[in-house]
C-alpha cells in the first residue's frame, strides 16, 4: 500500500490550481490567498518526499511571513480590483505562444524520460536481481553518502543495517535489494533536522554565513532607507 | 557531540494499522471536544474570576453558581440574527473567523496531553501525532493566525477595523520571533524538536523543569503568548475605548462567536504548549507513574489538565490586573527588550552547557545575563529619550 502517488496527485493538483488562481483572480487579495494555498500544497509535497524540516520552514517563511508582507503591501496600496483584463496584442502574443510551446515540449521530454536512470528504474532492476550480493556501485554510493551526511561506518552498521536485514552485520554482507533499501532509508533520514543541522554547520558553513550576512545587510539597508529624521528637541 | 537526548521509546513501537486508526480517531474526538468544553469553561471562568478580582460575584443567575452561563451565551449567539453587511467582501468576511479558529485546533495535534495508556495490550501514546518537528510545526501554524485577523479587518471595509487589524497583525508578527527564539535554549538541552521528548527530558521534579533553567525564556515566551493571543496587556486590536471593537467590529452573532471562541482556543492551546515546554508536561513528582498502565495514563492527563488550568488562570488574572500597553511601548518591548534577552539566552545556554554540563549553572547564568541585557537596553533607551516639553 503506497500512499505516495495519491498524495502527490492531490498536492500537485492543489498547487497547480492555486497557481492558476493567482493569475486569474481580479482581486489582488484573492490572488494572495490563492498563493498561500499554493505554498501549503508545496509544503505537502515536501512532506511526501520526506523532507519534513523543509516543509515546515516553507510554511513558516513563505506562507507565514512573506505572504503577510504581501498582504500588508496590497492593503496599504489599496489597489482595488482590475476592471478589464487587457490581453496582449501583436508581438507580445507571438512571443507568449512560442514560449508556451517550448515549455510544453520540455515538460513532455521530462515526463517521458523520468523513469530512465533514476531510483525508480534501478529499484525495479534490483527487485528482479534476487539474492545477488551488493554491487560495487551501491557500495560507492553508500560511502559517498557517509561522507556527505557525516555518518560513520559504525553508525550505519548499528543503526541502519539492522532495519533492512536481521542477519547481515555489515554493509558488505547485504544483498543488492537490501542495499537498495538501505540507500533509500539513508536518503529518507536526510530530511531530519539533526542531519540538516550537522551538514549545514560543517560542509555548507560558508554559504550559510554568507547568506546570513546578505540578509543582515538587506535589513540594515531597509532601516536606513526608511528611517525619517527625528524631530529636533524643543530648545 | 550529543546534548542530552531523551528519545521516547513509545515512538519506536508501532501499533497495528487498525488500532492506530481507531485510537487516532478517538484521540481527535477527545481533543476537539475537550477544547470546545474548555472554551465553555473559560467563558464562565473569565467572568467569575474577573468578578472576584473586582470584588463582586460573577454571573450566578443562570444556573447554580452560574454554571449554565456559557450555554446561555451559546443560545444567545445562535438565536441572534446573523447578518452580512452589504459593504463587506463576502467570501473573505465569512472565511476570516475560520482562519483564526482552524490553526488553534490544528496545533493540538502535536501536543502531548499525557504519557501513554495501555488498552488491550497496546500502548497508545496520549498524543495525536508525534512528529519529529513538533515545535517547528507549532511555530508554523501560529504564524498563520495572523491571516484571520488581518483578512477579517480588511474584509470589513471599515477604517476602525482596518486600523485595529493592522496594529494587531504587526504585534503578532513581532512577537512570533520572540516565541521562536525563546524555545531554542530548551531545544538545545533536550536534543530534539519533538514535544514528547522535551516533556520526557524534563523529568518528574519541578527543579528540573525548564521554567527554572530558562527563566528569562519562560517569561519571554509567556509575554509572547499574551501578545499572540491578543490578550491584555496587549489587546490593542480590540481596545474598546479606542477602536470601537477593533477587527471584529462588523461581526455579529455566530461569526463574532467564532472569533470569541478562537481567542479562547488560542489561549488554551498556548497554555498547553507552555506547560509542555516549560512546566514539565504531564510530570509531577512521579505521581504520573502511580497505578497500572491504564490509570497512570489517566492520572498524567489529569496532571496536564490541572497545570493548563493554572496557566489559564494566570492569563485571566493578568488581564484584569494590568493596564493596556501603548502601541509604541508594545513594539519597544517586543523588539528592544525581549529579542535581545532571548538571543543572549541562546548564547549563554549553549556556552555554559558545553562548558559545564550543569543545568543549575545554565539557569543561574541565564538569569544574570538577562538582567545585564535588560539593564543595558533600558539605559540606552533612557539616554536616547527626547526631553519632555515641560522641562525647560
Amino acid at each position: 500500500m503506497n500512499a505516495e502517488p495519491i498524495l502527490f496527485v492531490i498536492f500537485g493538483v492543489l498547487s497547480v490550481v492555486g497557481a492558476c488562481a493567482v493569475i486569474t483572480f481580479k482581486n489582488p487579495v484573492y490572488s494572495a490567498i490563492a498563493l498561500i494555498c499554493t505554498f501549503f500544497s508545496q509544503a505537502g509535497l515536501f512532506v511526501v518526499l520526506g523532507a519534513y524540516f523543509v516543509a515546515v520552514v516553507q510554511v513558516i517563511v513563505y506562507a507565514g511571513a512573506v505572504m503577510v508582507l504581501f498582504l500588508f503591501v496590497i492593503m496599504l496600496l489599496n489597489l482595488g480590483t482590475i476592471r478589464t483584463a487587457r490581453s496582449a496584442a501583436g508581438i507580445g502574443r507571438g512571443v507568449a505562444i512560442v514560449l508556451g510551446v517550448v515549455l510544453a515540449l520540455e515538460g513532455i521530454y521530462i515526463a517521458v524520460n523520468v523513469t530512465r536512470d533514476t531510483t525508480v528504474a534501478r529499484v525495479k532492476q534490483e527487485r528482479t536481481a534476487g539474492a545477488a550480493s551488493i554491487t560495487g556501485e551501491q557500495l560507492k554510493k553508500i560511502s559517498q553518502m557517509e561522507v556527505d551526511y557525516q555518518l560513520s561506518d559504525v553508525e550505519i552498521n548499528t543503526n541502519y543495517v539492522p532495519k533492512v536485514s536481521n542477519e547481515a552485520e555489515k554493509v558488505e554482507n547485504l544483498t543488492a535489494t537490501q542495499a537498495q533499501r538501505l540507500i533509500e532509508k539513508l536518503q529518507q533520514e536526510m530530511g531530519k533536522t539533526e542531519r540538516i543541522g550537522s551538514v549545514l554547520f560543517s560542509k555548507f558553513l560558508l554559504p550559510f554565513e554568507v547568506t546570513s550576512l546578505i540578509l543582515l545587510s538587506a535589513l540594515i539597508g531597509v532601516i536606513v532607507l526608511v528611517k525619517r529624521d527625528q524631530p529636533k528637541a524643543i530648545s | 557531540m550529543r546534548f542530552c537526548t531523551a528519545k521516547s521509546n513509545a515512538r519506536s513501537k508501532s501499533l497495528p494499522v487498525n488500532v492506530l486508526i481507531i485510537s487516532s480517531l478517538v484521540k481527535i474526538l477527545v481533543v476537539v471536544h475537550g477544547l470546545l468544553i474548555g472554551v465553555m469553561a473559560m467563558i464562565l471562568a473569565e467572568r467569575k474570576v474577573s468578578g472576584w478580582i473586582q470584588d463582586r460575584h460573577g454571573p450566578n443567575r443562570v444556573g447554580p453558581w452560574g454554571i449554565l452561563q456559557p450555554i446561555a451565551d451559546g443560545i444567545k449567539f445562535l438565536l441572534k440574527e446573523d447578518l452580512i453587511p452589504d459593504h463587506v467582501d463576502k467570501p473573505i468576511y465569512v472565511l476570516a473567523p475560520a482562519m483564526l479558529l482552524v490553526p488553534a485546533l490544528i496545533i493540538c495535534a502535536v501536543v502531548p496531553f499525557g504519557s501513554a495508556i495501555t488498552i488491550a495490550g497496546h500502548e497508545i501514546p496520549l498524543q495525536i501525532a508525534d512528529v519529529d518537528i513538533g515545535i517547528l510545526y507549532i511555530l508554523a501554524i501560529t504564524s498563520l493566525g495572523v491571516y484571520g485577523v488581518v483578512l477579517g479587518a480588511w474584509a470589513s471595509n471599515n477604517k476602525y477595523s482596518l486600523l485595529g487589524g493592522l496594529r494587531s497583525s504587526a504585534q503578532m508578527i513581532s512577537y512570533e520571533l520572540t516565541l521562536g527564539l525563546a524555545i531554542i535554549g530548551i531545544l538545545m538541552l533536550a536534543g530534539s524538536l519533538s514535544l514528547r521528548d522535551i516533556s520526557i527530558a524534563q523529568g518528574p521534579y519541578p527543579w528540573n523543569w525548564n521554567f527554572l533553567i530558562h527563566f528569562p525564556a519562560f517569561l519571554a515566551f509567556t509575554t509572547a503568548a499574551f501578545a499572540e493571543t491578543n490578550r491584555l496587556p496587549f489587546d490593542l486590536a480590540e481596545a474598546e475605548q479606542e477602536l470601537v471593537a477593533g477587527y471584529h467590529t462588523e461581526y455579529s452573532s455566530m461569526k463574532f462567536a467564532m472569533y470569541f471562541m478562537a481567542e479562547y482556543m488560542n489561549m488554551i492551546v498556548g497554555s498547553a504548549v507552555a506547560v509542555t515546554l516549560f512546566l514539565g508536561g504531564w510530570h509531577f513528582f512521579g505521581l504520573e507513574n502511580v497505578g497500572g498502565p491504564f490509570f497512570s495514563g489517566l492520572i498524567s492527563m489529569g496532571i496536564f489538565f490541572v497545570k493548563t488550568s493554572l496557566f489559564l488562570f494566570v492569563f485571566i488574572w493578568v488581564r484584569w490586573t494590568l493596564p493596556r500597553f501603548r502601541y509604541d511601548q508594545l513594539m519597544n518591548l517586543g523588539w528592544k527588550f525581549l529579542l535581545p534577552v532571548t538571543l543572549t539566552s541562546i548564547v549563554v545556554t549553549a556556552t555554559v552547557w558545553i562548558g559545564t554540563q550543569s543545568k543549575f549553572l545554565v539557569g543561574a547564568c541565564n538569569l544574570v545575563a538577562a538582567f545585564v541585557v535588560v539593564a543595558i537596553v533600558a539605559s540606552l533607551l533612557v539616554m536616547r529619550r527626547q526631553p519632555d516639553p515641560v522641562d525647560r
